[in-house]
């Protein structure tokens, strides 16, 4: 009986402690202290047998658009305009899938370099903050030490290099060094780092700077393959790990409490046919702690006035700007309408 | 033999040199141990205190506890002169009821002008133990009142931990929603309407934009070029996801949009405002006029009305946005009218301007009046107060921009310096410890000015374009051009060098043919 009774007492306390338990749960979320989340998108490769380059890089600038980053905080580069290109069978559109599931063209992308302008120099430039002086502030990557900045970057590549427009190519050493400007100049607070090519993962390999998560879709001597073809284009459609990651992310929301780890487990092997890299030694944070929101979403703090200035007197500006020099409108002429409806009267 | 003694010549003692010489990265020489000798948490700002009381007694107890007070933090330097009020003075002062007016005899006397100067007077009528108005004039009124004349020196006017985090390595929370430095900013008025054809908004956004903030910015001038800007948005529709809540206004009821939601307006406004037209940073001020049918709006914090005149919020180093509700008056008019309210409106824009340029607001003090501000224009403690944190955020930035190039110049073998980045860099290092300086001794504005150019200069030295020159070039591809070029041709001169020893040393090169 006592027995009994003693191991009843037990197995309250066990259940007590298991609800305690539940009900306390432990900070599962490091906390981040970014004020602004930045995007920078490259897709490096011409040409309409690249349509799916195009798609990769849409797929997560659709995806970070919807998670709340700004236009003004994503740099979209594109190296060709498939959705207008004559090839196209539905013009302005751009499918991720043969089904044509999402059309990941949307309706307004803002592409802040496109064609010609999609170059090693322009790209180190827009890092670095070393651009022209007279560069539009949408074109610039206006961050500081409170940013946490997205990197994706598709195309061809190989060992150490990826390859701009069948033209020249950015290093691994170079990227690296970029990286580290930034750093230096207090241009981040946390990075991360994704490259869709063929041996993806030897871009991050030479990255020393710190605040840096890098993933890529293949490993060094690994290839990453396309997803599928849609005949109807003709060619390769999206790549195979751009393509879970969008299917992974059009499943997170705003408010998701989804982690990098979870993102960095995507596409497994069986999957994507290419291993998936990852590097975190760079990462002070443990991304299974890390919000995907993070740097997905979008934070802008908000402060709500309360205490507005009473006014008493209306002011008028005393230092009038002078005379402005406004050339006088012309009269405005037109033509009259064709047909002087306005002439009959009509009852 | 000669001949190969000439190749040999003219590769290894003139081409190597040469290419040495000419593949040599160009460095400008720069002030490396200036650079390296900065310390960013050595640099203070001195500032007047001028004392002025009824008798020595009195005089030496209010300074010797402001001293005390202002002792421990070695970013302010206090230098607190000690006087006596005249007769007349005294007299007047204790005799003029309003204290507005008594500024005004402090005024006709002493010069209120002259910025990082502060009068600390006695004045015996005084309902609360310290009075601050907008001029550079403190009333206390005795001996007894030190104690709260030392908080309200160090929490309304000196602020000893903002500057601190000015001069930080990383932002304290006052720097975090203020704008970064820099030379000017760009100022826009949006007016969002976001159904023009069911209301009818008569503002003129241009004429408030340039008597109300144009005169509140114009007080500023001596820190920041403002331009000013105004545009009407229509059709912007944004979805609030408001709840409608009854209560017993006018409306009968009221839409309730939870704080968490507002962040994505800014995105939607961001899309249309095209504000970065402007090469300057821009500073967005927004009014949202919420339309009839979802009327009125209010933020919710933590599932609680917000109560304030009306309902704003600020999204730092972003701007404000302000939402025009239109009264239930207006809307049920045959043809729908709104005159928004535009001194309240315009305050509360002034309001999240201060703030975004960063004069902090002034917690409550017990025993001490601030004399709430009435008009556009801020203090002029307040700007005093903004010229000490900004040259030290400048000066301190500027540092450490030219520390990190500098380092960065030592990790990375081959940037180019040319000589426009090394004036620049040459420029902010001379203007840095001018700054540091005119700081020291107390000249305001201008250390701040040269704070400016130092700034200014040291973020061009960093991002100027050149620097990228030679980034493009890495060492390890100079091998696959090198090699190819000059290995053909290196192969029989070193070949060749044999020979042309044993033939220096006089020895026969072809034996077989000697004999």
């Amino acid at each position: 009986m006592e027995s009994k009774i003693s191991y009843f007492i037990i197995l309250l306390c066990s259940l007590l402690i298991s609800i305690t338990e539940g009900i306390d749960i432990p900070e599962q979320f490091q906390k981040s202290n970014h004020t602004n989340n930045w995007a920078v998108l490259v897709d490096t490769s011409r040409f309409w047998f690249n349509y799916r380059h195009v798609a990769n890089v849409l797929s997560i600038y659709r995806s970070v658009k919807r998670l709340g980053i700004p236009d003004s905080q994503i740099i979209l580069m594109i190296s060709d305009d498939m959705a207008c290109n004559p090839r196209n069978p539905r013009p302005a559109t751009i499918f991720n899938n043969a089904h044509e599931l999402i059309s990941v063209y949307g309706d307004d992308v803002e592409v802040d370099y496109r064609g010609y302008e999609v170059s090693v120099e322009n790209f180190v430039r827009l890092l670095t903050g070393r651009v022209h002086p007279d560069t539009p502030r949408s074109k610039r990557l206006l961050t500081d030490e409170g940013s946490n900045i997205l990197i994706y970057l598709t195309g061809h590549g190989g060992d150490g290099f990826l390859k701009f427009q069948d033209s020249e190519e950015v290093t691994s050493q170079e990227l690296a060094d970029a990286l580290e400007q930034m750093w230096q100049k207090r241009r981040y607070n946390e990075i991360f780092f994704i490259i869709d090519t063929c041996q993806a993962s030897s871009m991050y390999e030479k990255f020393y700077s710190p605040n840096i998560l890098a993933t890529a879709s293949s490993l060094v001597g690994e290839d990453s393959l396309s997803h599928h073809v849609d005949s109807a284009i003709g060619v390769y459609i999206i790549d195979r790990y751009t393509y879970y990651v969008l299917e992974f992310l059009e499943n997170v929301q705003p408010n998701s409490k989804k982690t990098m780890s979870e993102f960095l487990a995507v596409c497994p092997k069986s999957a994507c046919l290419s291993t998936v890299g990852v590097r975190k030694d760079l990462f002070k944070r443990d991304p299974s702690k890390v919000p995907i929101t993070d740097f997905f979403g979008s934070v802008r703090p908000v402060i709500v006035t309360k205490k507005p200035i009473e006014i008493l007197e209306t002011p008028k500006r005393k230092k009038k700007i002078i005379a402005e020099n406004k050339t006088k409108a012309a009269e405005k002429r037109g033509y009259l309408p064709q047909f002087p409806v306005h002439l009959v009267k009509t009852s | 033999m000669w001949a190969s003694a000439s190749f040999v010549g003219v590769l290894i003692i003139i081409g190597l040199p040469l290419w040495w010489k000419t593949t040599e990265v160009y460095r400008v020489t720069l002030p490396y141990d200036k650079i390296s000798a900065f310390d960013t948490q050595s640099h203070a700002i001195t500032s007047e205190l001028i004392v002025l009381a009824n008798d020595a007694h009195t005089a030496a107890e209010v300074a010797g506890l402001i001293e005390k007070t202002f002792m421990d933090s070695d970013v302010l330097k206090l230098k607190i002169t000690k006087r006596l009020l005249s007769e007349q003075l005294h007299r007047t002062l204790d005799s003029v009821a309003d204290e507005q007016e008594a500024v005004e005899e402090v005024g006709a006397v002493l010069d209120l002008k002259e910025h990082n100067k502060l009068y600390v007077v006695q004045r015996g009528p005084l309902f609360k133990d310290v009075w601050v108005g907008g001029e550079r004039v403190v009333f206390f009124r005795d001996a007894k009142a030190a104690e709260t004349l030392a908080k309200v020196l160090k929490q309304w006017i000196y602020e000893p931990s903002v500057l601190e985090g000015a001069r930080s390595d990383t932002a304290d929370s006052t720097r975090r929603v203020r704008f970064p430095p820099g030379p000017g900013y760009h100022v826009v008025l949006s007016v969002v309407h976001p159904r023009p054809q069911d209301l009818k908004v008569e503002f003129q956004a241009g004429d408030a934009m340039e008597d109300y903030i144009g005169s509140s910015v114009d007080e500023l001038e001596v820190l920041h070029n403002f331009t000013l800007k105004s545009q009407w948005l229509y059709l912007l529709n944004f979805d609030f996801q408001a709840k409608e809540v009854k209560d017993g206004s006018e409306w009968g009821r009221h839409w309730a949009a939870r704080e968490e939601k507002l962040q994505q307006l800014l995105t939607r406004l961001e899309a249309r405002a095209a504000t970065h037209v402007s090469e300057r940073p821009a500073l967005n001020l927004a009014l949202y006029v919420v339309p009839c049918d979802r009327a009125p709006l209010a933020i919710y914090q933590h599932d609680k009305k917000v109560s304030a005149p009306v309902q704003a919020f600020i999204s730092p180093k972003w701007g404000g946005v302000v939402f025009g509700n239109p009264t239930a008056a207006d809307c049920r008019q045959e043809s729908p009218v709104w005159k928004p309210p535009v001194k309240l409106i315009m305050g509360t824009f002034i309001a999240q301007l201060r703030e975004l340029l960063g004069i902090t607001d002034k917690s409550n003090i017990e025993g001490a009046y601030l004399e709430p501000l009435r008009s556009v224009i801020p203090r002029r403690w307040e700007v005093d107060s903004l010229l000490r944190i900004r040259s030290l955020e400048q000066i301190t930035s500027a540092e450490r921009t030219l520390q990190s190039l500098a380092q960065l110049l030592g990790e990375i073998s081959n940037i180019v310096i040319n000589d426009e980045v090394g004036a620049s860099i040459n420029a902010a290092v001379e203007a840095i410890s001018q700054a540091g300086d005119l700081a020291i001794k107390g000249d305001l504005v201008e250390a701040y000015r040269k704070s400016q150019t130092a700034f200014l200069a040291a973020e061009t030295a960093f991002m100027e374009p050149s620097l990228l020159a030679l980034l493009y070039f890495p060492d390890d591809q100079k091998y696959a051009i090198y090699i190819p070029l000059f290995l053909p041709i290196m192969f029989p001169v070193v070949l060749s060098l044999k020979n042309l020893l044993m033939w220096l040393r006089g020895k026969p090169v072809h034996k077989e043919k000697m004999d």
